[in-house]
């Protein structure tokens, strides 16, 4: 049974790209078949976050326009040979696609995959409409500030309004901040948003390396945000893996620093 | 069997699958008071009706003292008696009241199922606030209200979910939403200054009622400090009352020590004005 997972925010900057990178590439190392699919339609990104942008030769467009078939344009990634790239066009725009030809191109990847992760453009028009088409769920990543918190119930609404079931992930949590009362917890995110959270991935400077050098950090042990994006995946694949929460975090935190 | 069936005041009948208690309305309320409780008695010893629920057939106007008797009456053997399905039909000559207060006794009750176990609902006072609301179903909405999403009713609304920031209702009668309430919500949205807003989290980016608007003060912005609450218009302004119970206490408790020192500011709420910000031409 495979599954098409679309994942959005509204806000941009929120870590889309790097979601979807980092859930394919740890869906891939647990065995299954995935293909990465950039819907970004002219702000091209996923293929420098997964280190593969100088072998792109056919994208989207080229596909759903006829041009070349499915296969043509898929890239296979370095390091894993179950994992794919669908790279978007640079030079078109969110019109170049409809949401029936989108619809149509995820169920041909389907027969194929295991998992088809669709990185949505940020905003509400054309482009979201594209990259939701077809989807069997979404994971609507937030980070806990204010303004990505109320994109993401808009996004939520709408989802819901397509019939597109949401899972929530919050991003670049601080549990420094947290602490100190400067930031919402994911409680607190939750709470507003009353959608299942799949994740919380915390803040981790690894991830502007790993995104500057192709590498998606869930290959990093040591990176937080990877190992919290592992987890993920496993949820992702059915397994009931506990959220570890605030508290233990903290514990953990303080074991390490004999508080 | 000491009593003649044709003397009994009282009578307990099967009206299509539920029990109706009749009363004869020519004998003395004394006679029927006596009579109702030889009849429970007695059907105390063999349990034929233990923990029905009876309801009051109209055909004898009673008072809400007399109807309270019959109830406690009917409690000692199991029985449940319930309010007339109709208001009873012609109210006494000397009532000067166009609603007699037999009707006003069972208004909140009318519409239970009858497997509900009663809760004891003391009759409006004249000075509640809530006397003079107007009752119509209302329009249910059952889901969380998101932002961008937008209710307009020219009824009451009544949500079941959250309003979230960046969601608006306007209804023309009152709102109550069982959850949190951060958008912004218009109540009596045609003028209707005895509109109220209920709900289980006060914490609107802005309030209206009627004409006017308001907002909450910025040290009570936060989603978190608030009990159940009622907002409505008095002297003018939109006013904030928590129920005479300590909600936000018992809130406090069940949410552990965590928003505690929320309370305090919660239950001090009650009667704190709004900041006013001015009145719509509607």
């Amino acid at each position: 049974m495979s599954e098409a997972i679309v994942v959005t925010s509204g806000k941009g900057g929120v870590g889309k790209t790097t979601t979807t990178a980092n859930l394919s590439t740890a869906l891939a190392n647990a065995g299954k078949k995935v293909v990465a699919v950039d819907a970004d339609i002219g702000l091209r990104n996923l293929d420098l976050i997964m280190g593969l942008e100088n072998r792109i030769v056919y994208n989207l467009v080229d596909v759903v326009k006829g041009r070349c078939s499915a296969r043509q344009a898929l890239i296979r990634d370095k390091r894993n040979p179950n994992l794919y790239l669908l790279a978007t066009s640079q030079v078109d725009d969110k019109n170049a696609v409809s949401p029936e030809e989108m619809e149509k191109l995820n169920a041909e990847l389907k027969q194929e995959f295991d998992f088809v992760m669709i990185d949505c453009p940020a905003g509400i028009e054309q482009g979201f409409k594209n990259a939701i088409s077809g989807a069997d769920r979404s994971l609507v990543v937030t980070t806990p500030e204010v303004s990505a918190v109320r994109d993401a119930d808009r996004i939520i609404g709408l989802l819901q309004h397509h019939g597109v079931n949401t899972d929530l992930i919050v991003n670049r949590l601080s549990i420094r901040m947290v602490e100190a009362g400067e930031m919402m917890s994911q409680e607190d995110v939750v709470d507003i948003l009353s959608v299942h959270l799949l994740g919380v991935v915390p803040e981790d400077s690894e991830i502007v390396v790993s995104g500057n050098q192709g590498v998606p950090a869930v290959l990093n042990e040591q990176s937080p945000a990877g190992q919290a994006y592992h987890r993920i995946s496993r949820r992702l694949m059915g397994e009931d893996l506990p959220i570890p929460s605030f508290e233990e975090k903290r514990g953990l935190l303080a074991k390490l620093f004999g508080r | 069997m000491s009593w003649a069936e044709a003397e009994r005041s009282v009578e307990i009948k099967g009206y299509g699958g539920s029990l109706g208690l009749v009363l004869d309305d020519s004998a003395p309320f004394a006679r029927v008071q006596q009579d109702l409780r030889r009849m429970v008695h007695e059907h105390a010893t063999h349990r034929f009706f233990k923990g029905s629920p009876i309801r009051l057939r109209p055909g004898r106007t009673v008072t809400s003292e007399e109807f309270d008797s019959l109830r406690s009456i009917l409690k000692e053997g199991d029985l449940q008696l319930l309010p007339p399905e109709l208001p009873p039909a012609p109210p006494p000559e000397d009532a000067p009241s166009p609603v007699p207060a037999q009707t006003q006794l069972s208004l909140p009750t009318l519409e239970a199922p009858t497997d509900v176990v009663e809760v004891e609902v003391p009759p409006l006072e004249a000075t509640d606030p809530l006397a003079g609301l107007r009752t119509d179903p209302g329009l249910i909405v059952a889901q969380t209200l998101r932002s961008g999403q937008k209710v307009h009713a020219s009824e009451s609304v009544v949500l079941f979910g959250d309003l979230n920031a960046g969601a608006e209702i306007v209804s023309e009668g009152n709102v109550m939403v069982l959850g949190a309430v951060r958008g912004v919500v218009h109540a009596g949205a045609s003028g209707d200054l005895s509109a109220v807003v209920v709900a289980l989290r006060l914490a609107p980016t802005q309030l209206r009622i009627g004409g006017l608007y308001a907002r909450p003060p910025a040290e009570e912005a936060s989603p978190y400090l608030l009990g159940p609450e009622k907002a409505f218009v008095e002297n003018g302004q939109i006013v904030i009352e928590s129920p005479p119970y300590e909600m936000s206490e018992l809130q406090a408790l069940i949410q552990g020590a965590r928003r505690h020192e929320n309370k305090k500011r919660g239950m001090g709420r009650s009667g704190l004005p709004l900041i006013t910000l001015g009145t719509l031409k509607l």
